[in-house]
């Protein structure tokens, strides 16, 4: 899993069937000092995740698979969870 | 197809790829793709691809 941040949503017509109901976000990636990190990217939100959410992003197609009920749909990024505060330990710094 | 991967604005950021076509796309259109073991499953006879072109964008709001 991976900690993205959702910056915007995705509007589309024309899509695979297993897309039809599902809502598309697109996701920031972020590093371990939650800042930006790598290409921005679309994922399904199973979770009602907004614009500007701390997001849980999950990319493995079993996930996909087990949480949306079908086993043969091309889907692979998943929003699973809205952060409400990530913790991390302080690096010993050499001052 | 040949796709080019992007960011949401659609900046060129990345590789080029070889993607199977899912959905009826067309020259300069701008979609999204599933790759690796998640691609084949976009068709019922799961065919052997490493990249499917699986929807349109028609808007992306950020």
């Amino acid at each position: 899993m991976k900690l993205g941040r959702v910056i915007g949503n995705l509007e589309s017509t024309v899509k695979h069937p297993c897309y039809h109901n599902l809502k598309m976000m697109i996701v920031q990636p972020l590093d371990a000092n939650s800042q930006p990190h790598g290409r921005t990217h679309p994922a399904v939100d199973t979770v009602g995740a907004g614009v500007g959410d701390l997001a849980l992003v999950v990319e493995e197609g079993k996930a996909a698979q087990a949480l949306i009920g079908h086993n043969h749909i091309p889907i692979r990024t998943l929003i699973v969870g809205i952060v409400d505060q990530a913790n991390r330990t302080k690096e010993k710094t050499s001052e | 197809m040949i796709v080019q991967a992007c960011d949401h604005n659609g900046t060129p950021s990345g590789p080029r790829m070889i993607a199977a076509d899912a959905v009826g796309v067309g020259d300069n259109m701008f979609v999204w793709y599933e790759t690796s073991g998640e691609a084949p499953l976009a068709w019922e006879n799961k065919p052997p691809v490493d990249a499917a072109i699986v929807g349109i964008v028609d808007k992306v709001n950020s």
